[in-house]
């Protein structure tokens, strides 16, 4: 369907963009994007996805707002703590692009229940906050033949990795082991994972839009010295989830 | 010896204090050996497990490509190499 004259004036400046064009703004329209976690690194990328027009957005969390969120959670309002965060951020995103098609899900994701969301959602986008539920991703990912948009950070720094479990290289293949579980919270200066979730976000416009993307490469953001590292990342024949004789090698 | 540069991130960095290092050494093992000595505490048990070995959460890369940490006494180095040390992270 032809873009309408509010459409062509809303997307005006992406549709300018090389590479995008109204190509890309029709593929945006019809995509289903899925975003796991709506806090410092998921309500950034649903902004910018909702703000860029793709079809149906979901988001994921069963967080309430706390009064530590809000040095990076910039969305949120003071006024707000203790509400739901998905019927916040729904009740923005809606604001901001009301032709959006939301599915706010107050739930914790795992493999299991991310299993059925997958049938619509071919690409998700890992804004979670912890090692558990971000290997319950990778591994969903690799049982649906979905793509993972990996995202994290830690005080100054961030890591970044498109994947697509069931062809390249995992997430476990990159992190076999997990560190020990840090004591208290992950620090974060606010702006980290507002870079990081737009970094996500453009790699979801990529991919979306046909556009090589960053697949099979972690990409680590040094923001204390501003500068990336960039290291190819190889599928191993022993992983658990995604290697030849992986515990979990089924695909369903 | 070769001069090599040496890059460290996350809980590394927090207690060793910098982001990045120039060391000499023949092998990964013996830069990151230096590199567990060069804290002003002692780093190893961070750096290291009981056996000795670099512990598995960490991933070491020699001029971008992934090493194996099992095998660091036979990954030889050369001046100018950059070897980086992170493990994966986790916040959102």
């Amino acid at each position: 369907m032809p873009l309408s004259g509010q459409e062509k004036e809303r997307y005006s400046r992406q549709l300018a963009v090389s590479g995008i064009g109204s190509g890309g703004q029709a593929k945006l329209k019809n995509a289903s994007v899925l975003v796991a976690g709506a806090g410092g690194l998921g309500a950034v990328v649903s902004a910018y996805l909702a703000a860029a027009g793709v079809g149906r957005l979901g988001f994921a969390d069963p967080g309430l707002l706390e009064l530590s969120n809000l040095n990076r959670q910039i969305f949120y309002k003071t006024r707000d703590l203790g509400r739901a965060k998905t019927e916040l951020l729904a009740s923005f995103l809606k604001d901001l692009n009301p032709s959006v098609r939301l599915e706010p899900l107050r739930l914790k994701l795992d493999a299991g229940n991310l299993g059925p969301l997958l049938k619509k959602y071919k690409l998700v986008v890992d804004c979670t906050d912890n090692f558990e539920a971000r290997f319950e991703m990778n591994l969903a990912c690799f049982r649906a033949g979905g793509t993972l948009v990996h995202g994290a950070v830690y005080g100054f720094e961030g890591q970044l990795a498109v994947l697509e479990p069931r062809r390249g290289p995992c997430l476990k293949c990159a992190f076999p082991h997990t560190p020990p579980p840090l004591k208290g919270f992950t620090p974060v200066p606010g702006p980290v994972p507002g870079v990081l979730g737009a970094m996500q976000a453009v790699e979801v416009l990529k991919l979306v839009c046909g556009l090589p993307s960053n697949r099979d490469r972690l990409i680590i953001f040094d923001l204390a010295r501003v500068v990336t590292h960039s290291v190819r990342l190889k599928k191993r024949r022993a992983c658990p989830v995604c290697g030849k004789s992986g515990h979990f090698n089924k695909p369903v | 010896m070769a001069k090599i540069t040496v890059m460290v991130y996350t809980t590394l960095r927090d207690r060793l204090g910098f982001s990045r290092a120039g060391l000499e050494g023949r092998t990964v093992r013996e830069l990151l050996l230096k590199l567990a000595a060069s804290a002003e505490t002692d780093i190893s048990g961070i750096l290291f497990d009981k056996t000795g070995a670099v512990r598995n959460h960490f991933v070491l890369t020699l001029n971008s490509e992934i090493i194996d940490n099992g095998k660091t006494d036979k990954a030889a180095v050369k001046a100018g190499d950059i070897l980086h040390v992170f493990p994966p992270i986790s916040g959102g």
